[in-house]
């Protein structure tokens, strides 16, 4: 390709072990760099992203590439990182005296009950940063006792003399009433200009104290280090001349700039696998609107639901022990990869979470690995190439592989070697099974309803034994499959989610109050898109209130997007308590029409709709027939067993190319695996794989 | 029964596998369905997971959840399955609170779902709840003046509360005619019926596709694996004779403060475990023998190491000896029982774990706070409904300490492994007529050693626009939570017991003793303090570094610092001033740890020893 390939957009996924960048131009043309993370300097992998991918698309320098760059998207993880290495901002709080130990006592949960020497996450805020101050608002918001700004100042004063970087400040019922938080602030920010300030009611303004004081604290705890990367990394990107817009993926899986990123930098928590929905959405054509992502690299699978169109969220989760009330899509990641290591343990085979990770990694690598890994197992069966990867690029030895599972696995276990191998990808695959059940089942959505688009260089050998495992009749493998996210941050749209707590009966809910905050809401969210470039015809709004039976303790939340708030308030109440029944109903098997249910929170979400990607379709041969390269023994479980199983390199095909199970095919970042029973399609212009079940697994 | 079907690690694993997340399953069914703040925040309730391997359902997974329904859900299950051989169909479930059969007290309530293949009853899912309110006198069913069980509320024995699928609104009807709060119960009895039927569909389908002789030898190998692995701790043991003990204080109804007694017999991989118990009382602290087992199951399991998979067959390896039928902790219907989930079964668990941290003292695990619970309960002057029962934020103290590391935090009683939590204060403001004044960890609250036990708390809760009953029940005022390898200390006892105030208008504390109750006015206060966990270890052999970061978090003071640890504390009271510290402990001087008193012996641990001895050390 040269540098006549029109305008670009470049999407960067920093992980753990390596930085994805993947560009797109507006022709089609698709480029892909995979460069290792830096831990401690990730703005160092972004730039090597940028000039590995500059040499790709042809363009000799940095600046070159970036002039003809509309858009830089990145998903990082400078703010997870920040957490799980507690590196983050030395952060104090400021909090209601007499509550000083909310984020310490964890309302006093302990996460498992047989470990007797369990140690619970600690606090991100020790206890002498943990200041009250002396103010009280009631439940209904009306002021207790005033704000006691003198204790603020010594506050303020010790905070300086003991060099925090970062305040938080939330106090109980905050969210009914702002004037304290408010007031402190402003005091705060008077006295310490150079510290990071952050207040519960513009993170986070609903109820449930540990929720929202545990959100604020990570805010101001990652607060100056997201900063700190914003700033270090647009700067460089100005400096090498870039004019587009540079944007983030957020935990809910859309896209924000830097503005909104600098105020709430908590949203950039699970930055990177959140991008994963996006990617699929770009395969609705194939995979339609419901579907669920999978996402399996080296040693994690993440996988992802998406429903009508929209990601599954979550309202809380813990991050390394520490509560986030965010909404963040809801992602289920479990210990399962390539280089998961297999172990025998009294009798009872386990696969992962231990993994070989890239160094030694599997056996099969010959980088010192002794321990056999699931990519071993892939190789033993004949599932993956037994002497390259990367299309040729990178030897692999499927006697390494065999000697690992021998020695710890077969022998042992008195199994042939090549039952050995199904049994480990058997069990793997039951733990990725169970995760896919995590976010479909156990959330009441039947998987038999969606489809799997599959993401991560691991995942197109398992893919189609995970669907049928779990009833799941499509699945879509992209050719970009190994950079899934940083291709997902690329098409995703802009999105802005506001939370904002409304309590009342729902018999008693005034309509046109909602209607306002829903709309106060609306409005901030347009100012955000169209600062950050949306034009008005791109952006929509979802609203959605959350309910629940006097007395329960968790929520429901329902979609009344198409509730028409003007009209008569009863049988508006009426509608919106029937949803609610409803789907209490889907979720749990059950609902108590008649019961008194509550509204406790409301939602708008605000997106801004980013330009398709169309891919060039030309870029594979029209009319080539696939030809098998070769053809070799492949065990696809431990009860099939197929002889002679055509291999076919990728991405030669043209539209039509049908390959009828068992078949494999080898793209050069991602193999294939087409079971009987199973038949695979090539989409050129989708550039992906389409699986289908079209008979009984034998 | 021996059977010769034999399983491969990879089916093992899959079917481990799908137990597991079955159990999981339920739960979460549970905890986002339940209605009733005792199960929906305190998370009282347990699922388990059950396959007959030979004669009767042996339990498989137990789920992450209360350790004490972990004995009774094993008998509870047998019993129903022989109760009832020959008269189960497909669809049916059993419901029953009966403390004999199920061995609970009358608020857990189980739900009992067989599960068919090839026409019989092949596995088993159990969920069991604490119930908002069982009927009785007393709301919540906690009645101090019950002399026998009749009185704790209503008695269920098994019986079926749907019939091949269909409910049965006799049984229905009968229960929530009984009940305060009927629609509560009815929510929760809902929840439990809605994970028995989604682990019943699990297990069908699990069934169905490996068929009744894999699912069952793989339920087996999983039994005897776990057998096997608990065999080789045990044989790891030095053999030998252990005994240990712990006493609980007075009932408040004439029985004294009483022993409960645990030897340990190590012999080979075999275990013998003998309970010694008082005779019964005439109160409610008594308890059935499948509640007393769950409690020295769970006592063994703290000298055991993490990670092996909890099921039925651990316990193979472990021959019991019940005291008498009739006695306190093997009692006889129709005994009054109610406490037999808490005080009773913390102390026979601390009982059984003073033996174990003989056996395994690099495993010594320090007791958790008793269990002193606080009640308050009238009627809602927004609604005009009744309130009431437990508040877990008025009880919930500190965790012990283990051999290796400090408690781990405010988990409560051990009979709730944690599980409960305190919930939020909007959400207890919210939805209760009561305003909160402070809720934080309480300074010099734990027990003090090499390793201490977690910090306790304190909480103070006002009483708004009506007037309320708080009441204190269970244990805990008197002896402070057990320490092990001479951790405790007898410096400042009284804030390592449960102290319990009404603040009375005139701005006065009264003593909300154990076993009574007073009413609290409008405006007034309840203040409850709660006491942390016991120490590990000789408090003076502590790290300094810990010593003095405890400091700093303000949860030592430095008059805690030089009574408990010998440490002298410089004028900012945050560092250790070494110098003092070593004439502190030089030989003639008197040393700051001398008077802290061996608590092996939980009766006269520490609290008993007066205050003035604590302060002896202190410098002049």
């Amino acid at each position: 390709m040269s540098t006549g390939d029109g305008a670009l957009r470049i999407g960067v996924d920093i992980g753990g072990t390596f930085t994805d960048v993947v560009c797109v131009s507006d022709r089609g043309g698709v480029y892909e760099a995979k460069v290792p993370s830096r831990r401690n300097e990730p703005e160092l992998a972004l730039s090597d992203g940028l000039r590995e991918v500059a040499s790709l698309v042809g363009h000799e320098t940095i600046e070159s590439l970036l002039r003809k760059t509309d858009m830089i998207v990145q998903g990082t993880t400078i703010a997870i990182n920040a957490v799980l290495q507690r590196n983050g901002a030395k952060t104090a709080l400021l909090c209601t005296r007499g509550f000083r130990d909310t984020l310490e006592i964890r309302l006093g949960y302990k996460e498992n009950r047989y470990d007797f020497a369990f140690i619970p996450p600690q606090a991100l805020i020790p206890r002498e940063l943990r200041i009250p101050i002396t103010e009280r608002v009631d439940k209904r918001g009306t002021e207790l006792m005033g704000l006691d700004e003198d204790e603020v100042r010594r506050a303020v004063l010790s905070c300086q003399e003991r060099g925090v970087e970062a305040i938080a400040i939330s106090f109980l019922w905050s969210f009914l009433n702002e004037d304290h938080e408010k007031r402190t602030e402003e005091i705060v920010r008077a006295a310490l200009p150079d510290v990071f300030v952050t207040r519960s009611t513009s993170v986070l303004p609903v109820m449930r104290e540990y929720n929202r004081t545990s959100t604020t604290a990570l805010n101001a705890y990652v607060g100056p280090r997201v900063a700190g990367y914003v700033e270090r990394t647009e700067n460089f990107l100005r400096e090498m001349g870039f004019e587009g817009r540079i944007r983030y993926v957020q935990s809910n899986g859309g896209l924000a700039e830097s503005a909104e990123v600098q105020r709430r930098p908590v949203l950039l928590l699970v930055s990177g696998p959140a991008a994963a929905p996006a990617a699929g959405l770009h395969f609705s054509r194939l995979a339609g609107r419901n579907f669920i992502t999978m996402d399996m690299g080296g040693t994690s699978f993440d996988v992802c639901l998406v429903r009508d169109g929209l990601p599954d969220i979550r309202a809380a989760t813990d991050v390394d022990g520490q509560r986030v009330a965010t909404p963040l899509i809801d992602v289920q990641t479990i210990g399962a990869g390539g280089g998961s290591i297999a172990v025998l343990e009294e009798g009872l085979l386990r696969v992962g979470p231990q993994s070989a990770e890239a160094y030694p990694g599997p056996a099969a690598y010959m980088r010192g690995g002794t321990r056999p890994t699931v990519t071993d197992a892939n190789v033993s069966a004949g599932l993956l190439n037994s002497t390259h990867l990367l299309a040729g690029t990178f030897p692999i030895s499927s006697a390494a592989a065999a000697t690992a599972l021998r020695e710890e696995i077969a022998d042992a276990a008195d199994l042939t070697l090549e039952d050995a191998a199904a049994g480990v990808l058997e069990v793997v695959n039951r733990n990725m099974a169970d995760a896919m059940r995590e976010i479909t089942i156990r959330r009441g959505h039947d998987p038999r309803d969606y489809s799997l688009v599959v993401g991560g260089g691991a995942g197109g050998s398992h893919a189609a034994q995970l669907a049928a495992e779990l009833g799941i009749e499509t699945v879509v493998i992209p050719r970009i499959a190994s950079a899934f996210c940083a291709f997902g941050a690329i098409v995703a749209d802009l999105r802005h989610d506001y939370t904002v707590s409304y309590m009342s009966e729902m018999k008693q809910a005034e309509i046109a109050t909602l209607r306002a905050i829903l709309e106060r809401y609306e409005q901030t969210a347009e100012k955000t898109l169209r600062e950050e470039g949306v034009s008005p015809d791109d952006i929509r709004f979802l609203r959605s209130l959350d309910l629940r039976y006097k007395n329960q303790v968790f929520e429901v939340t329902v979609d009344v997007t198409d509730v028409d708030l003007t009209g008569e308030a009863g049988s508006i109440r009426n509608e919106i308590e029937s949803r609610f029944h409803r789907e209490h109903e889907r979720l749990y098997q059950f609902s108590q029409p008649g019961y008194t249910c509550e509204l406790i929170t409301l939602r708008v979400t605000g997106f801004g709709k980013n330009a398709p990607v169309t891919f060039d379709a030309t870029v594979a041969q029209p009319g080539a027939e696939p030809r098998p390269r070769e053809r070799r023994l492949v065990h696809f479980d431990r009860t099939v067993r197929c002889d002679d199983v055509p291999v076919y390199d990728g991405a030669v095909f043209s539209e039509d190319a049908v390959f009828d199970g068992p078949a494999i095919v080898e793209e050069p970042h991602t193999t294939i695996a087409i079971p009987i029973g199973w038949r695979g399609r090539f989409s050129s212009a989708d550039q992906a794989y389409v699986l289908e079940q079209v008979g009984a697994a034998p | 029964m021996r059977e010769t079907t034999t399983v491969d690690p990879i089916t093992l694993a899959v079917i481990a596998g799908s137990f597991a997340a079955t159990v999981d399953e339920m739960t979460v069914v549970i905890e986002r369905t339940a209605r009733a703040p005792i199960v929906a925040i305190g998370h009282d309730y347990s699922n388990a997971v059950y396959v007959t391997v030979g004669e009767d359902p042996e339990m498989v997974v137990q789920g992450e959840d209360q350790p004490c329904h972990l004995g009774g859900m094993i008998s509870s299950v047998k019993n129903v399955a022989r109760l009832y051989a020959g008269k189960l169909k497909p669809g049916d479930v059993i419901i029953g609170n009966h403390p004999a059969l199920n061995g609970t007290h009358l608020p857990d309530v189980d739900l009992i779902q067989p599960i068919f293949h090839d026409g019989k009853p092949v596995a088993w899912a159990c969920s069991r709840a604490h119930e908002i309110d069982i009927g009785g006198p007393v709301p919540g069913g906690y009645n101090p003046d019950a002399e026998e069980l009749y009185a704790e509320g209503l008695v269920i024995p098994p019986v079926k509360l749907v019939e091949e699928g269909r409910d049965s609104d006799a049984v229905w009807q009968l229960i929530l005619a009984n009940v305060r709060s009927p629609e509560m119960v009815k929510g929760d009895i809902g929840a439990q019926l809605s994970a028995v039927r989604t682990a019943s569909s699990r297990l069908t389908e699990l069934l169905e596709r490996y068929g009744g002789d894999v699912v069952i030898a793989s339920a087996r190998e999983l039994l005897n694996r776990s057998e096997r692995l608990m065999r080789e701790e045990i044989r790891a043991m030095p053999d030998g004779l252990y005994s240990g003990e712990c006493w609980i204080e007075e009932d408040g109804r004439g029985t004294p403060e009483v022993r409960f007694g645990c030897t340990i017999e190590v012999n080979g991989d075999q275990m013998k475990v003998k309970i010694e118990s008082p005779p019964a009382c005439k109160s409610y602290r008594n308890s059935y023998w499948g509640q007393t087992r769950g409690a020295v199951y769970f006592g063994v399991l703290s000298g055991i190491a993490p990670g092996i998979p909890i099921n039925e067959g651990l316990y193979r390896a472990i021959t019991l000896e019940a005291p008498p039928l009739g006695s306190m902790l093997n009692a006889a219907y129709p005994t009054a029982c109610v406490m037999s989930t808490s005080d009773i079964w913390t102390n026979v668990f601390n009982a059984t774990c003073d033996a174990m941290s003989q056996v395994v003292p690099h495993r010594a695990c320090a007791g958790w706070d008793r269990m002193a619970g606080l009640e308050i309960a009238g009627i809602d002057p927004r609604d005009g409904q009744h309130y009431g029962g437990l508040l877990h934020i008025g009880t919930s103290g500190g965790a012990g300490a283990v051999y290796g590391q400090d408690g781990g935090g405010l988990w409560g009683v051990i009979s709730t492994g944690g599980a409960s939590t305190v919930g939020d204060i909007e959400l207890l403001e919210f939805r209760l007529p009561l305003h909160f004044h402070r809720y934080q960890l309480l300074a010099d609250s734990a027990c003090p050693g090499r390793w201490r036990g977690a910090w306790g708390a304190e909480v103070e809760i006002e009483v708004v626009d009506h007037d309320a009953v708080a009441g204190h029940v269970g244990d805990g005022t008197k002896f402070p939570a057990p320490s092990r390898l001479g951790g405790g200390s007898a410096f400042d006892a009284s804030k390592r017991v449960h102290r319990k105030y009404v603040i009375r208008s005139d701005g006065s504390h009264e003593p909300l003793l154990l076993h009574k109750s007073l009413p609290v006015a409008a405006g007034e206060r309840v203040h409850a303090f709660l006491p942390g966990g016991g120490g590990v270890g000789k408090a003076h052999e502590r790290d300094p570094e810990l010593v003095r970061v405890d400091l700093m978090s303000g949860l030592l003071s430095a008059e805690g610092a030089l009574a408990d640890y010998g440490r002298a504390v410089d004028e900012d009271g945050i560092a250790i001033d070494w110098e003092l510290t070593t004439r502190a402990r030089e030989p003639g001087k008197p040393r700051a740890n001398a008077t802290v008193a061996s608590s092996r012996n939980s009766k006269r641990g520490t609290s008993e020893v007066s205050q003035e001895d604590g302060l002896l050390a202190k410098l002049d």
